[in-house]
């Protein structure tokens, strides 16, 4: 197994030693400073600025660049500019993205238009993308793009390659199927991308080889060696890629078994990805540590690590850690941080309003305060996933007095935008409407904001039922009513 | 004016610049004290825990090890020192005891309001035992409410503390002068202790990883954070190695 474990050969700056160097502090201060030491910045801008003032159109194009890379479109767009009017086809296709990132519809499509005109290869393959296009003039375009791709290819460049290969993989078959793609040129050129350490072209490969139909022992160790590299080469996804197969026996989403499961290799890899990826990874990991379903359980890791990815800004992992710390089931109780948390995911999780609300109505652990409650039933009715949800609990609130006094034409304005909800959305065809049908059935059987209709609120429970809604099923059940047959 | 007035005013001005140096001085010591304490706590409560944890596993490891040469003194030696040094981290880290709770955010207010009782009632303004014994106590009182952040406290005792009688002059000039002089005196000694006490804090271990968190914060780096990460990776590493040493003792 240890010939499996190549990913963790870097150093490690903090050392466990059974040696007692020195207290906590001091072995926290020294890890830091060595840490610290040898901070080097560089300025991206003036390497460009000096000769896209005397107006290179490259380096005007190359500024623009890292202005939209640091999300300054302003600047970006000026500078794209100038390199789009002295003809850059790069620059005019950049500009396009930039302007279409604007909102600017009509700058979008004339730049692209230019820079297609220009034979600009990744603008081609927008166009034909995203443009209504007469087949043969499709054709056409994509033969140039095919060509422009080839020649790129040619030169060595394995960004080009990549994408070359990727425009070959992609049409070779399918829906998408043209005559000039073909998949084994495609896995030609994704070799000589990954060869050339391409990190993503070693996890597409690697993906690629696995997903194969007849996959034997040669070709996963080969899929697994593409991953090892990509991950070597800092690429997140490859690292989860190799951790879900190392976890799971496979990739994530796909059936049987291709290679034998191993937490402890797992653990490593996703680490790895942590370090390049995102809080989308060490939410995985903390996850999978509070889970303990695949992992032996480890609550202080899980707790550090979803702590890592909130503190990144992680809306899911805020409202996990919120949930954990409220009920105590896993992570220590801790009120506080758990109200902390849900507020800070609140700011784009319906639930976590929603829970906000229900933790003040009940009271139970926090002291109870309505009026807080119907502050958070309030935020959670702007969110289209909790609306329906929060405006019949703010409907019940003001009908039922527990906010001290009863007022019936606030309950009712609440009440009424249930009913308009629920309505529109039976009405919009969805594939699965049985909770908006169940919402309604409720209110047609008390009568609340409609005229009561026991024949209208059973058909609703019974539309609900045959999609599966538990408490329509149970609420049938409690009426008596046999659907099943109906 | 007569000599000894112009010698009284003369003292009187320095008494009222040094008893501002000393408050001032007072109040960065607190401060200090409470923004250390604030920081000490996060602190254990991130990387000190990690840490911990990190010592509790490899105690587990060195003894399982043991366990498995069971004549090796060296390796039993090493256990017992393991085992010991995460016993130490735990108890310092505070993973052993009910954790204190977090130490109050200072506010500018709050500041304020301990500047004006400090400089109100400090004992050192006293000239009897006994005033001084009550200025004492409730300067005691007074730093307890400002550790804990509790400006409304602060105010209430220095309504209690009420009028000083030792403000009312009224006094000949040569006992006005020898009082000032007293005065002058207890003063520089009270800004001497609390001098020596920032610089003691200030020596100190915790206040320079402090420093340095806050610097590196400052340029934009996470140090706390990096570092809670890699120990998290050591965590997990040592987990699979002590996983890896009981399925040896198992299968061996």
């Amino acid at each position: 197994m240890a010939d499996q474990l190549p990913l963790i050969t870097e150093s490690r700056a903090v050392n466990a030693t059974t040696k007692p160097i020195s207290s906590l502090i001091g072995r926290g201060l020294s890890a830091i400073q060595n840490k610290e030491t040898g901070i080097a910045m560089n300025d991206p801008y003036s390497r460009y600025r000096q000769a896209a003032e005397q107006g290179d159109r490259k380096a005007q194009w190359q500024l623009g660049v890292v202005y939209w890379d640091e999300n300054d479109f302003e600047q970006a767009k000026y500078w794209l500019h100038k390199a789009a009017l002295q003809g850059l086809p790069e620059a005019q296709y950049d500009l396009s993205r930039v302007l279409y990132g604007m909102d600017d519809e009509e700058g979008y499509g004339s730049w692209l238009e230019m820079a297609v005109e220009n034979g600009y290869g990744p603008a081609i393959c927008d166009y034909v993308e995203w443009f209504e296009l007469e087949d043969e003039w499709r054709i056409e375009l994509f033969e140039k793009a095919f060509a422009w791709y080839a020649e790129q290819a040619e030169q060595g460049n394995p960004e080009m390659q990549f994408d070359y290969a990727r425009l070959h993989l992609e049409h070779a078959k399918g829906p998408n199927k043209i005559w000039i793609a073909n998949s084994s040129e495609g896995y030609y050129w994704l070799r000589k991308a990954a060869e050339q350490d391409f990190p993503k072209a070693c996890l597409r490969l690697g993906l690629e080889l696995l997903r194969k139909v007849t996959v034997n022992e040669d070709t996963i160790q080969e899929a697994i060696q593409w991953l090892k590299q990509g991950a070597k080469l800092g690429d997140p996804y490859s690292c989860n890629t190799l951790g879900d197969l190392n976890l799971l026996g496979n990739i994530k989403g796909e059936s049987g078994r291709i290679v034998k499961p191993n937490w402890q290799i797992a653990v490593f890899c996703y680490e790895r990805g942590i370090k390049y990826g995102t809080s989308w990874d060490s939410y995985n990991l903390g996850r999978l540590y509070l889970i303990g379903k695949y992992l032996p359980q480890n609550i202080i890791l899980a707790e550090q690590w979803l702590l890592h990815a909130a503190k990144a800004g992680n809306r899911s992992a805020q409202f996990l850690l919120g949930e954990e710390y409220i009920t105590g089931e896993r992570l220590k109780q801790n009120v506080d941080a758990g109200i902390h948390w849900l507020i800070e995911a609140s700011q784009s999780t319906p639930k976590a309003a929603l829970r906000l609300g229900e933790i003040y109505r009940r009271g139970e652990i926090v002291p109870k305060d309505v009026g807080k409650a119907v502050e958070w039933f309030t935020k959670a009715t702007q969110f289209i996933s909790s609306a329906l949800k929060a405006k019949k609990t703010l409907g019940a609130m003001y009908a039922s007095g527990e906010l001290g006094a009863i007022d019936i034409n606030i309950s009712s304005k609440w009440y009424s935008e249930v009913v308009e909800i629920c309505n529109k959305k039976l009405n919009e065809g969805l594939p699965n409407p049985s909770e908006y049908a169940y919402e309604l059935a409720e209110l047609y059987e008390n009568g609340t904001e409609v005229r009561k209709d026991k024949e209208r609120a059973t058909n609703l429970y019974m539309q609900a039922a045959n999609l599966k809604h538990s408490k329509a099923i149970k609420r049938l059940e409690e009426l008596g009513i046999n659907w099943k047959n109906s | 004016m007569l000599p000894e007035e112009q010698e009284l005013t003369r003292l009187e001005s320095e008494l009222t610049t040094l008893e501002d140096q000393v408050v001032s001085a007072e109040e960065t010591l607190e401060t200090l004290k409470v923004e250390t304490a604030q920081f000490q706590y996060h602190y254990y409560q991130t990387v000190g825990r990690l840490f911990a944890e990190l010592d509790r596993l490899v105690a587990k490891i060195t003894r399982a090890a043991a366990g498995l040469e069971p004549d090796n003194t060296e390796a039993q030696a090493q256990a017992e020192a393991a085992e010991q040094q995460a016993k130490k981290s735990a108890e310092e880290a505070g993973l052993s005891e009910k954790q204190p709770p977090p130490p109050p955010e200072i506010t500018p207010e709050i500041k304020q309001a301990f500047r004006q009782a400090a400089k109100l009632m400090h004992p050192d303004r006293a000239t009897t035992d006994a005033e001084r014994k009550r200025r004492n106590a409730i300067m005691a009182k007074v730093n307890v409410a400002y550790e804990k952040g509790d400006k409304a406290a602060i105010e209430k005792l220095i309504i209690e503390f009420g009028h000083d009688p030792e403000a009312i002059t009224g006094e000949d000039i040569s006992a006005r002068l020898v009082k000032s002089i007293r005065r002058i005196a207890q003063l520089r000694r009270r800004l001497n202790e609390a001098q020596q006490e920032i610089a003691a804090q200030t020596a100190h271990e915790l206040y320079e990883l402090k420093l340095t968190v806050t610097e590196a914060e400052a340029m934009g780096g996470n140090p706390l954070g990096d570092l809670e990460r890699q120990l998290m990776q050591q965590i997990s590493e040592k987990q699979i190695e002590l996983e890896m040493i009981m399925q040896q003792r198992v299968s061996g």
